[in-house]
């Protein structure tokens, strides 16, 4: 069964994004280093991604760069960063293709539209 | 018989002694001359008896010598004994100087002793010469040179001071050098001077800024030397006044700019700072939100305590970083004080743990006992956390950050700075493990608006604030580097205040 694909740096955040999933019926991993996330990327099947901006150091819209390269849909959490808007985050995210820009925190019902809307377009695709 | 032997003895005592004597007849045509005249005058012995005046006989010009024959026959002719100075010019153009007696014997006999004193005269010219060529020098300099007498009135200044002030060097001789140096009595400073003055001791590299009279505004440095004789009493007092003006607007002017650069820096400090506070806050609001929404929507379930104690882990979390931020921004003009840096070293180095991504970690490696400096507590948490950013930047935001303390350590041999504090120094180290750099990029590093880091991620202005602070507390700053081998970046912290703090009483 396809799984959706949690990646935070941050142990909390990420366990907190999977509790919405699961208590809403939906099948999650986790990865909190780019490094796992890419490994379940390849070995998973993944229906959809949702990753943080700012990880390990590593510039997260980098990896979404490679989410995206890889066909997975992808939806981008960002809380800022150092010397980062919200606005610069928001731009290069769509123009990476990202389904949608979530600013921490969110309501559960903006994860859970945004899911819908991606699953659901997905599955009408097949 | 007994009489003319004695004469005889005392002429040849005279001609021992080198002094010569001739007897010429009244219009000075030489009749006998001893051996010591003649070597005077270099003439031979053939010259003697002479056709022509003795005074005609050397190699002056005509001129000389008829105004010397004037003065023969007006000395003779009025029977008196004349003494004087002969200026003899040999053949050879050289000149000596006799000290002559005429001495009418009779009506027909004159006597005439030459004494040669050329060496005695020569060095005296010699000496004005040189004592003309060194006021010369001194008045040139440019810098003010004062003597005192025992008494403290002014001796002797040279020209710098009156040229300056546009007065006679006479409105300075004989005047205590309080009036001429110092402006008014009563203020602090002036006040310091002239009891150090008074004093009379050796002082080098005094600091006096003037800032009332003709001289206000200007800053000096004051050497002075007390001159005592052989029986130790004071002779006389040097002083030596250099005008630093330039050199004291300069340094001002560099604060003023390390300042800007700081209040620059700030903004762009301020920017990822809160970009940091925000991700930082995002990540710890986000999922109390969803546990407390979750509890909400439906409070008897079973794991409502591990839910509400996340929610609670979060507001901790969120208040530790509240209050480090508060710390952080806290005071503005605060004043140098000497204080133990280790409490503010942990405060920052606990605030860039907290921000700090997972992989990078900061270690301290602090002595024992306090580590106390002078410094401004505000600015060392800036330029320590610049450092620790630069760090941070350097390896990748991963690896490990060591931050080395020492209580004293000895200044290296490649300073960018000399500080301006006597020492000795606290030394404070901050080693990456990041790429590193060559010598000269090295020295790059201090110089505003340089930076190694890719466009968009530096201004550039990070460290010339360091060194602008640094330098501010008399300290100084340092780069170990090596392609590969990671950077240290050291400052120097002085452990006591410059002088001119105490002076102002800032210390």
């Amino acid at each position: 069964m396809s799984a959706i694909l949690v990646v935070d740096d941050d142990p909390a955040v990420g366990e907190s994004v999977r509790f919405v999933l699961e208590r809403a019926g939906y099948a999650a991993t986790g990865a909190s280093t780019v490094a796992a996330a890419r490994e379940a990327l390849m070995a998973d099947d993944t229906a959809l991604c949702i990753l943080d901006v700012w990880m390990d150091g590593e510039d997260g819209l980098d990896f979404a760069a490679e989410v995206a390269r890889s066909g997975a849909p992808f939806i981008v959490m960002s809380g800022g960063g150092p010397g980062r808007s919200l606005e610069s985050v928001t731009a290069k995210a769509d123009a990476l293709g990202a389904v949608a820009v979530l600013y921490k925190p969110f309501e559960d019902e903006e994860l859970l539209n945004a899911v819908r809307a991606t699953l659901g377009k997905k599955s009408s695709e097949l | 018989m007994e009489r003319s032997d004695q004469t005889a003895d005392i002429l040849s005592a005279f001609d021992d002694a080198g002094i010569g004597y001739a007897v010429t007849d009244r219009e000075g045509r030489l009749l006998s001359a001893s051996p010591a005249f003649l070597a005077e005058t270099q003439l031979p012995p053939d010259a003697v008896p002479s056709k022509a005046a003795w005074f005609t006989l050397d190699a002056s010009e005509a001129v000389v010598q008829a105004v010397r024959g004037a003065l023969w026959r007006d000395l003779v002719g009025g029977g008196q004994v004349w003494r004087g100075w002969v200026r003899w010019r040999l053949p050879d153009g050289e000149t000596k100087f006799f000290e002559g007696t005429a001495k009418p014997l009779s009506d027909t006999r004159v006597v005439l002793i030459a004494n040669d004193h050329s060496d005695l005269i020569e060095a005296d010219r010699a000496l004005e010469e040189s004592e003309a060529t060194l006021r010369t020098i001194l008045d040139r300099l440019p810098l003010s040179v004062t003597l005192q007498g025992p008494d403290g009135r002014i001796a002797y200044i040279n020209d710098y001071l009156p040229r300056r002030l546009g007065l006679p060097r006479t409105a300075f001789l004989n005047k205590g050098p309080g009036d001429v140096l110092v402006s008014k009595p009563g203020e602090a400073v002036a006040d310091a001077i002239r009891r150090a003055l008074d004093r009379r001791e050796a002082l080098d590299a005094w600091p006096l800024d003037i800032t009332i009279g003709p001289l206000a505004g200007t800053s000096w440095l004051l050497f002075t030397r007390p001159i005592l004789g052989h029986g130790g009493d004071l002779r006389r007092y040097l002083i030596i006044a250099v005008d630093r003006s330039a050199e004291a607007a300069l340094a001002q002017e560099r604060e003023r700019f390390a300042r800007t650069l700081a209040e620059t820096q700030k903004v762009g400090a301020l920017n990822d700072f809160a970009g940091a506070l925000a991700h930082e806050l995002s990540n710890i609001l986000h999922p109390a939100g969803v546990y407390a929404r979750a509890l909400a929507k439906d409070p008897d379930q079973v794991d409502r305590g591990v839910l509400a104690g996340r929610i609670a882990d979060a507001v901790r979390s969120a208040g530790d970083i509240l209050r480090r931020t508060l710390l952080m921004a806290r005071g503005e003009a605060e004043p140098r004080k000497v204080q133990d840096l280790r409490p503010f070293l942990h405060e920052v180095v606990e605030t860039a743990r907290d921000l700090a991504p997972r992989g990078l970690t900061y270690a301290v490696d602090p002595p024992e006992g306090a580590v106390s400096a002078v410094l401004v507590a505000t600015e060392f948490r800036q330029v320590l956390l610049n450092l620790l950013n630069n760090a941070a930047e350097a390896q990748a935001h991963k690896g490990r950050i060591l931050i080395r303390v020492e209580d004293e350590a000895p200044l290296p041999a490649n300073l960018l700075v000399q500080p301006t504090a006597s020492g000795p120094f606290a030394l404070v180290a901050v080693i990456d493990e990041g790429e590193g750099m060559d010598v000269a990029t090295a020295t790059h590093t201090f110089e505003p608006f340089f930076t190694t880091k890719s466009a968009g991620r530096g201004t550039g202005l990070g460290l010339p604030v360091v060194l602008g602070l640094v330098t501010g507390w008399g300290g100084t700053v340092s780069v170990d580097s090596a392609p590969g081998e990671g950077s240290t970046f050291s400052i120097w912290v002085p452990k006591g205040s410059p002088k001119r703090w105490e002076e102002r009483g800032e210390v």
